[in-house]
């Protein structure tokens, strides 16, 4: 990439400009990002061309919890520490990248720092990112690549957008385990 | 007004069953060559991000 990037979370004063293929994020960007932000629903950063009002890419995350019915048979078989009524998460309400800047993997780079971020770096306990992802096959297969995996299986293709989530525990181990196989420090 | 931030879905019946199922193959699980390189590959495009960022990065990034 010949453009330095710079990062920052969105606020009420800025004024980037961002235009992707989907109508509803460049509203969301737009219109709908800093007043989620200011009411505390959904906080957004920006990834933009530094010393530039162009934005590159853009993620919104919200707190979330995985919430199950008690399946009692299921339970007994996993270790204690998982025998929990919810699961904390973190939400990937929106990701989208500008159209000028295709075809650089920043949708696979913004994903990956959000899972080591939210797995090494986080304040507090989240073992899963959920994800609403349009439910159109080109974004279903980014994620399902990515290791994520659906919520419930068969559902109308009618749908907007799919319910799908992602083990960080899984991302945990795999770091973990490749950190003492290769000898590599984690800086 | 944009489409709204769906809520996660409570998970009832086949679709608990097949949660729960994930978490023990999570606690049995053992990666493979393969499930660390990938690992390795998301630490590489973090660290790259993350460098390109490192003058202002929010709380808990």
């Amino acid at each position: 990439m010949d453009f330095k990037i710079s990062f920052k979370e969105l606020a009420k004063t800025d004024s980037f400009k961002f235009q992707c293929e989907e109508d509803d994020l460049n509203d969301f960007f737009n219109n709908d990002a800093v007043p989620h932000s200011e009411l505390l629903l959904a906080k957004t950063y920006v990834y933009y061309k530094e010393g530039t009002d162009q934005a590159i890419a853009f993620f919104t995350v919200s707190n979330d919890a995985i919430k199950s019915e008690d399946v009692k048979s299921f339970k007994r078989k996993l270790s204690s520490a998982k025998r929990y009524p919810f699961f904390p998460a973190v939400k990937i309400g929106r990701l989208g990248r500008d159209i000028n800047f295709k075809g650089l993997s920043f949708g696979q780079k913004i994903l990956d720092d959000i899972k080591h971020s939210f797995t090494f770096n986080n304040k507090t306990g989240c073992c899963f990112i959920t994800v609403d992802a349009y439910n159109n096959p080109k974004i279903l297969d980014f994620y399902k690549e990515n290791g994520f995996r659906f919520f419930i299986e068969e559902e109308s293709e009618d749908r907007k957008t799919r319910a799908m989530y992602y083990n960080l525990q899984i991302y945990k181990k795999n770091f973990e385990l490749a950190m003492r196989n290769y000898k590599i420090g984690n800086t | 007004m944009a489409l709204e931030i769906q809520a996660t879905p409570y998970l009832k019946g086949k679709n608990a069953e097949n949660f729960f199922n994930h978490l023990q193959d999570v606690d049995n699980y053992t990666p493979s060559e393969k499930d660390m390189k990938e690992a390795l590959r998301t630490y590489a495009n973090y660290k790259e991000i993350k460098k390109v960022r490192a003058n202002n990065l929010p709380d808990g990034f």
